[in-house]
């Protein structure tokens, strides 16, 4: 059944928005983390900032802002898959800035201190020393942050990207039938979440 | 203060925002000196340590290791210069968790000083043997107890060849039965003639090991001496009130 399809390319498309979201994002993320603890004022300044602003205002909403507020101010037309990979990145962002602060902060002032003492420079101290242990406390609540974007994705529906709510709603349209695949999307979206879920819930046991 | 000075100290004061914690600080080691700082918590021992490698700076004052002289402002070049020469183990977290021991020990040598990973495994080896620790090589720190953890960080600091070392209470974290072990490291260490300053509280090896034992409290340095006078003879009141406490 084309319909089917249709909705099965509609649940790959919010895996994609996910994926690129938690790439993206995490690498914003582990620039904002460094930001975050960094001693120049000005970077944590402008961390707690951006951290504030991307947190502090519903995706869906910055969905809007991007799509039609860019467009009003700087008059160029921003694509609706840019818009909406850009805004998925930068929120995730945003909040993996606060989980790679809280991972680097979570390893003890004395690695610092002793890595610092054997003459190591700072890319060294991190690289080597400081990032490998901060891993084990970033991964867990990261791994549970993208089970919640992959349901977040569903808030591109209201701009009209074909994400898997908005497919289904389509289907919806076109067929009358609705609540069968309320159900049938509500069950893709358990399908995919639920292992994930399980496995970061098996992560946060083990530390 | 002479020609064979390893470390000098000359008027240094360290705040940690409005806390004076070094008030003026004079002192001195030749080489090969053991010298050993005791005194109170919170009177500036660790502090003044940290000092001696960069890792605190001073906002008055001047600092000579060896030839190397810290000012309040010291240059990055100088920094690396310093902790060339200092090697330090403090109280606790010392090593690397998530390296086995003879990484911990060979990381430093590889990517700081350039050395062949060959090269420093033998370094490691050799240190480890010396300290019998050479079964614990691919241990993880986690497997290790407290005592050998501690004799680890000082192989780990041994393998840098550094001109002075730094002990920052190595025992004060650790249960009595494994203090012992450590112990006996350190006295071999100066047993060697190593450069040493050792802040502790443990007043046996104080007695034996030192060669000047310092008294610091509240910021300062209230007095110094050989073990026998600083102990049995002491001259001020508040090092009399100190002794008399630690040694009963």
């Amino acid at each position: 059944m084309d319909n089917l399809f249709f909705i099965l390319k509609g649940a790959l498309t919010t895996v994609e928005i996910s994926i690129i979201a938690l790439i993206g994002g995490t690498c914003i993320g582990f620039i904002m983390g460094l930001a975050h603890i960094s001693r120049i004022r000005l970077l944590n300044i402008i961390a707690q900032v951006y951290s504030g602003v991307f947190r502090g205002i519903p995706i869906i909403i910055w969905l809007f802002l991007i799509y039609f507020g860019i467009p009003l101010l700087t008059d160029r037309e921003v694509p609706l898959s840019l818009s909406v990979y850009m805004g998925f990145m930068l929120w995730t962002g945003a909040y993996m800035g606060e989980i790679v602060k809280a991972g680097i902060k979570s390893v003890p002032d004395t690695q610092w201190k002793a890595a610092k003492s054997l003459g190591m420079n700072y890319i060294q101290q991190m690289y080597y020393v400081i990032l490998p242990q901060s891993l084990k406390v970033i991964i867990p609540p990261a791994t549970g942050f993208f089970v919640g974007l992959i349901k977040d994705t569903s808030a591109a529906y209201i701009l009209g990207y074909p994400e898997l709510l908005r497919a289904s709603r389509l289907v919806m349209q076109r067929t009358t039938v609705f609540f069968p695949i309320l159900l049938g999307i509500a069950g893709l979206y358990f399908v995919i979440c639920f292992p994930l879920s399980l496995f970061a819930q098996r992560l946060e046991g083990k530390k | 203060m002479n020609d064979n000075d390893m470390v000098r100290i000359i008027n240094v004061h360290k705040y940690f925002g409005k806390l004076h914690a070094l008030k003026g600080v004079n002192f001195h080691v030749d080489l090969n000196e053991c010298v050993v700082i005791v005194g109170p918590s919170g009177s500036g021992k660790s502090t003044l340590l940290q000092c001696l490698n960069c890792l605190e700076l001073i906002q008055e004052g001047e600092i000579m290791m060896e030839d190397t002289v810290i000012t309040p402002t010291p240059t990055k070049h100088d920094i690396a210069k310093v902790r060339r020469k200092v090697g330090i183990v403090f109280q606790q977290y010392n090593l690397f968790p998530h390296l086995n021991v003879m990484r911990n020990i060979t990381l430093a040598l590889e990517v700081v000083q350039k050395v062949s990973r060959k090269e420093a495994e033998q370094i490691g080896r050799n240190l480890l043997g010396k300290f019998g620790l050479s079964d614990k090589a691919d241990s993880f720190p986690a497997e290790l107890s407290g005592g050998q953890q501690q004799r680890v960080a000082i192989v780990r600091v041994l393998a840098m060849r550094p001109k002075i070392l730094l002990f920052d209470e190595i025992t004060s974290a650790l249960d009595p039965e494994l203090v012992g072990e450590v112990i006996k490291a350190v006295e071999q260490l100066a047993d060697e003639g190593k450069t040493m300053i050792v802040v502790t509280h443990e007043m046996g090896f104080a007695r034996k090991a030192a060669d000047r034992i310092v008294f610091m409290d509240d910021g300062k340095i209230i007095e110094e001496g050989t073990p026998d006078k600083i102990m049995e003879y002491p001259e001020n009141e508040r090092t009399k009130a100190f002794f008399s406490q630690v040694l009963s």
